[in-house]
């Protein structure tokens, strides 16, 4: 920051932040001097309830900090041991200030064993201003970021940056996003919702200058938009949400207002990809992130936060995940949708989304219907203009299968418009008559408006949830809650064992369930693992344990990056230390997949994987079932596997984020044993189908599960 | 282990009323006169861009009156000594002094991130002062004797410093600051060393410097290991490894060169080190993308 920006903050003899500065617009001010809970200015404090549990008394909540230690003014507010958020309602700001304007919030904060967070939340009506509405949930907000400003005696200045005070939508006059809440917490609180320790009982921060400024008109006119067309009906600084333009902030997130900071936060970002992915793929493609993230001003945020997820998911890391900024959430699917071979459509696309589970959409939607154009564009080119919305990290050939699970969601968020085509009365076979094949459009935003219209959870979130597992048949339950810890199995015609796991987790029950499953099995199975979560090394074993002759010695060797890159001299070096030392060797490790203690060894079975969405532990799984020696294993799936080879580790927050995001900082080589040379790494390309298959829309209407059925017709023999 | 003791909780403020940088300066430590202790100390080659900005202004603490042992904010008005002390504005930076390009994997000490600074004993508390050395946030440990931060090993000539703070009025004993690796010799460490003169005091800690310039060989990841067996707390701050630019001339005596890893302490340090790889390697699971739980009013 230039010193003429820095002079701006001038201070008064007494060291006082001459506050507003001079020529600012301020539509509400609070320095907290005097009585700091009382409501002044359309600010009120809505949770004095937010304390530690047994710990204190509300009036010690809020303390007023010494008079010399304020920024501005008399004492500053004291958030004490016993206060881990502080909630401000600003909804009772007259309607008349905030009217197409373009506003600002900042305030200052002053670390005393924590520092500050805060969001600025949107919402559509002040019955909605709790406390809980402060916390994730279906709204809209913005971050305050650091300016770069800061105090020689440690005040640091936030700010959400420009943003526009009204979101509006021009199909509905009466709906109307403003900014209600601010939620400020102490970061060492927002810890321990993440799972991090409980925030030291003696920390505190003080607050002080909260200011809500008008910073000019507002920016984006509540035109008519598609998903398509936005950057030109919505201007730079809108994003099309509900059929609408709004300011894009609050929809998908703001950045830092000072180019500097801004800089200097995608600068560590890259960095720390470019130098500690353990990829190969991803640290390679990680060279010029920086320049990548870059260029694209933040300012144009549509374009910013598309070219930013792309840029992360071309790294191929299927661990990575980018930080999660605020208390926002992607929207559950309301119906399952899944990329098919249609046998009726009037396109020429190989592949479109398919209809497999209503869900929410039962009176319009019918299983076997197909998405032939969004927004008048094939489906597979909306999703890739939906990137502000959608990202996916793992191998990039499985991107338009993976995320057409997550089409519907970002529909409703746009109020597009789908053309289906469907079906009337399929033939016995499956296939369907020229004449009864029928077309209609379906906008479903506009069946749901709750969420766009008032921000709240829309309905499809409680009643009916669909579990969208990428099956068309399964065992157990049709929609089951949780997947995570899911196996099921059964034993099918022809002596095949049928095993159904979404995940590895390799523990509790998991590993029990895996034990039975496994016990008497045969020499033909059939693996479903179309969703699979990962798990534990652990887990993998059990699962390739039973399958392997007990002469097999699988293993495999984790590494860091390492640059100049890893050679075979690195390799007895490492295993010299490790022998020596332990496991404390330059963070290399490596495993033998041989602990699975298997009941029963089948080591010739025909072993049928049938893939769908697979990562990390379910990548490792299907990669050495293949890599066995004995028996065949043959896989069945439309798209390669993440690629995510290796352990996933959370990277730490730069800038108050709520979670750091997520990263790999090993590859890995496999071995047959320890005397395999092999020195070739894996991440970034997932595990290829053999048989490359998609479900097919004549399948389904005859009640055929299309990938399960070429499984069986190989495990058989019949091809 | 040597110790120090700290005569004099310093401050020098650098006045800069006749620097064009009167508004720009750096928040960090004092410049200060250099303390003798027998011990050792690499100093900076001019060409090598040091960690610190030189010159800083730390002023006294306006109306902040410390815990004599350990800093925490009473909330409660002591009456000010002086008259109060005219401010500037610093630039504020996310990362810190050490700024973006830092081998540390975690230099804001995040207890959240998998890539967590780990202790043998106890728990670490993240604490973040008004001031620290580096603008960072620092951990503080209590009966926590070794303690681990992860960072990758850069290629080359590079640079290693770590602060490390007590209370105000508790006497430093110095701990033992390594960066721990493996090359072609084995595990190998390279001695952090007291930076010259005295510690800076911020907000009732007492801060020194520990760094080392080493050519690093060491393979894929390393670690700060520091090792403290008298101060009974103790603060971490800023860890920061860098690649030294290849015009930096450096004389071979400047560097300190790597040696074995011996005795009683390694296998402290290794023990340590295995708990810290053992929890990496842990999960081979998808990304999470949901959020937390919405916390119940009645708690946090």
């Amino acid at each position: 920051m230039s010193s003429a920006a820095l002079a701006q903050g001038a201070f008064d003899a007494q060291g006082k932040l001459v506050w507003p500065p001079p020529g600012t617009q301020s539509i509400v001010t609070q320095s907290f001097d005097g009585n700091a809970r009382s409501n002044k200015q359309g600010i009120a404090f809505l949770n004095q309830q937010f304390r530690r549990t047994g710990g204190g008394s509300p009036h010690t909540q809020f303390q007023d900090v010494p008079q010399q230690g304020s920024l501005h003014g008399t004492p500053a507010l004291r958030m004490g041991n016993d206060v881990a958020h502080t909630i401000l309602t600003i909804s009772q700001i007259p309607e008349a200030e905030l009217v197409r304007q373009r506003i600002r919030a900042s305030f200052w904060y002053r670390a005393r064993g924590s520092a500050a967070v805060a969001e600025m939340i949107y919402s559509a009506s002040s019955a909605l201003d709790t406390p809980e509405r402060a916390f994730g949930g279906a709204r809209f907000s913005v971050k305050f970021y650091p300016t770069g400003r800061a105090t020689d005696d440690g005040w640091v200045e936030l700010s959400t940056g420009p943003v526009d005070a009204f979101l509006q939508n021009g199909r509905n006059p009466n709906f109307k996003f403003k900014p209600r809440l601010v939620r400020i917490s102490k970061a060492a609180a927002l810890d321990t919702l993440v799972g991090g320790p409980r925030p030291p009982s003696n920390s505190a921060v003080w607050i002080d200058a909260f200011m809500i400024e008008s910073v000019g008109a507002q920016a984006v006119s509540p035109n008519s938009c598609t998903l398509m067309n936005q950057n030109s009906v919505c201007g730079v600084e809108g994003a099309c949400f509900g059929g609408s333009c709004v300011d894009a902030a609050p929809i998908l997130g703001n950045v830092p207002e000072t180019q500097r900071i801004h800089e200097e936060y995608l600068a560590r970002q890259a960095f720390r990809l470019k130098n500690f992915a353990g990829g190969r793929v991803p640290q390679q493609r990680a060279q010029n992130l920086r320049q990548g993230l870059l260029s694209v001003p933040k300012e144009n945020l549509e374009n910013y936060w598309r070219n930013y997820n792309r840029a992360h998911d071309n790294l191929a890391d299927g661990h990575l995940s980018t930080p999660l900024t605020r208390f926002s959430q992607r929207l559950p699917a309301p119906a399952c949708l899944y990329l098919a071979t249609p046998d009726s459509s009037s396109t020429q696309a190989g592949v479109l989304p398919m209809v497999v589970k209503t869900g929410y959409f039962s009176g319009q939607l019918r299983p076997g219907d197909i998405v032939e154009r969004i927004d008048n564009v094939l489906p597979e080119a909306w999703i890739n203009r939906a990137g502000a919305y959608l990202s996916y990290s793992g191998d990039q050939i499985g991107r338009y299968f993976i995320l057409t699970a997550e089409l519907l969601a970002v529909a409703v968020q746009t109020n597009a418009t789908l053309r289906m085509s469907r079906c009337r009365q399929p033939n016995d076979d499956g296939s369907c008559a020229s004449e009864n094949r029928e077309f209609f459009n379906f906008r479903p935003g506009a069946l749901d408006d709750t969420y766009v219209m008032q921000g709240s959870q829309p309905a499809w979130w409680q009643n009916p949830r669909v579990t969208c597992d990428f099956r068309i048949t399964r065992l157990g339950p049709d929609n089951p809650s949780d997947l995570g810890d899911e196996v099921e199995f059964a034993d099918e015609a022809d002596s095949i064992r049928r095993i159904q796991i979404s995940g590895v987790s390799g523990q509790g029950g998991w590993a029990s369930r895996v034990r039975r499953a496994t016990r008497d099995i045969g020499n033909r199975v059939l693996l479903d693992q179309r969703t699979g979560f990962g798990g534990t090394f652990t887990g993998v074993e059990m699962l390739l344990g039973p399958f392997l002759s007990a002469s097999e010695r699988p293993m495999v060797e984790l590494v860091p990056q390492m640059n100049p890159e890893y050679t075979a001299q690195d390799r007895s070096t490492l295993q010299q230390c490790s022998q020596n030392a332990g496991e404390v060797c330059g963070g290399f490790f490596q495993l033998d997949l041989i602990n699975g203690n298997p009941v029963r060894r089948v080591p010739n079975a025909r072993v049928a994987i049938v893939n769908g969405r697979d990562v990390s532990g379910n990548d490792y799984l299907p990669f050495s079932l293949k890599a066995r020696e004995g028996g065949f294993t043959r896989i069945f799936g439309p798209v390669p596997t993440y690629g995510a080879f290796g352990p996933i580790l959370t990277l730490p927050r730069i800038a108050g984020e709520i979670i750091g995001g997520s990263v790999q900082y090993h590859d890995t080589i496999f071995r047959r044993d320890r005397m395999d040379p092999n020195l070739t790494f894996h991440t970034g390309r997932g595990v290829p189908p053999d048989v490359s298959l998609y479900q097919k829309q004549s399948d389904l209407y005859r009640g055929r599960d299309t990938l399960l059925e070429a499984a069986r017709a190989w495990l058989r023999g019949d091809e | 282990m040597k110790y120090l003791q700290i005569v004099l909780p310093a401050f020098l403020a650098l006045t800069s009323a006749c620097n064009s940088r009167a508004t720009t300066t750096l928040l960090g430590p004092a410049k200060i006169s250099a303390l003798d202790a027998g011990i050792p100390k690499p100093s900076f080659d001019a060409m090598v861009p040091g960690p610190m900005d030189a010159m800083v202004i730390v002023p006294p603490d306006s109306g902040i009156h410390p815990d004599a042992a350990v800093p925490v904010d009473t909330g409660v008005v002591f009456p000010d000594a002086g008259t109060p002390p005219v401010r500037q504005m610093v630039n504020y930076q996310l990362t810190g002094s050490p700024g973006p390009e830092n081998y540390v994997n975690n230099p804001p000490l995040d207890l959240v991130a998998a890539v967590a600074p780990i202790a043998t004993r106890g728990d670490l508390t993240h604490w973040m002062p008004a001031r620290t050395p580096t603008m960072l946030p620092a951990v503080r440990s209590g009966r926590s004797n070794q303690i681990l931060i992860s960072a990758h090993s850069p290629q080359g000539n590079s640079s290693a410093s770590i602060w490390v703070g007590v209370p105000e009025n508790s006497n430093l004993t110095l701990p033992d600051v390594m960066l721990i690796g493996v090359n072609r010799a084995g595990l190998d460490q390279v001695p952090l060393q007291p930076t010259e003169g005295f510690p800076t005091i911020l907000d009732g800690i007492q801060w020194q410097q520990f760094t080392a310039m080493s050519r690093l060989d060491f393979r894929g990841q390393i670690y700060f290991y520091i090792e403290n067996s008298r101060n009974p707390v103790f603060y971490l701050n800023g860890p920061e490894l860098r690649l030294l630019p290849a015009t930096a001339q450096l004389r071979d005596a400047k560097l300190i060169r790597a040696r074995p890893l011996l005795g009683a302490q390694a296998q402290r340090a290794q023990s340590l080190i295995g708990r810290y790889n053992r929890k990496l390697r842990e999960k081979l699971e998808a990304p999470k993308l949901s959020l937390p739980k919405t916390p119940s009013p009645k708690q946090h």
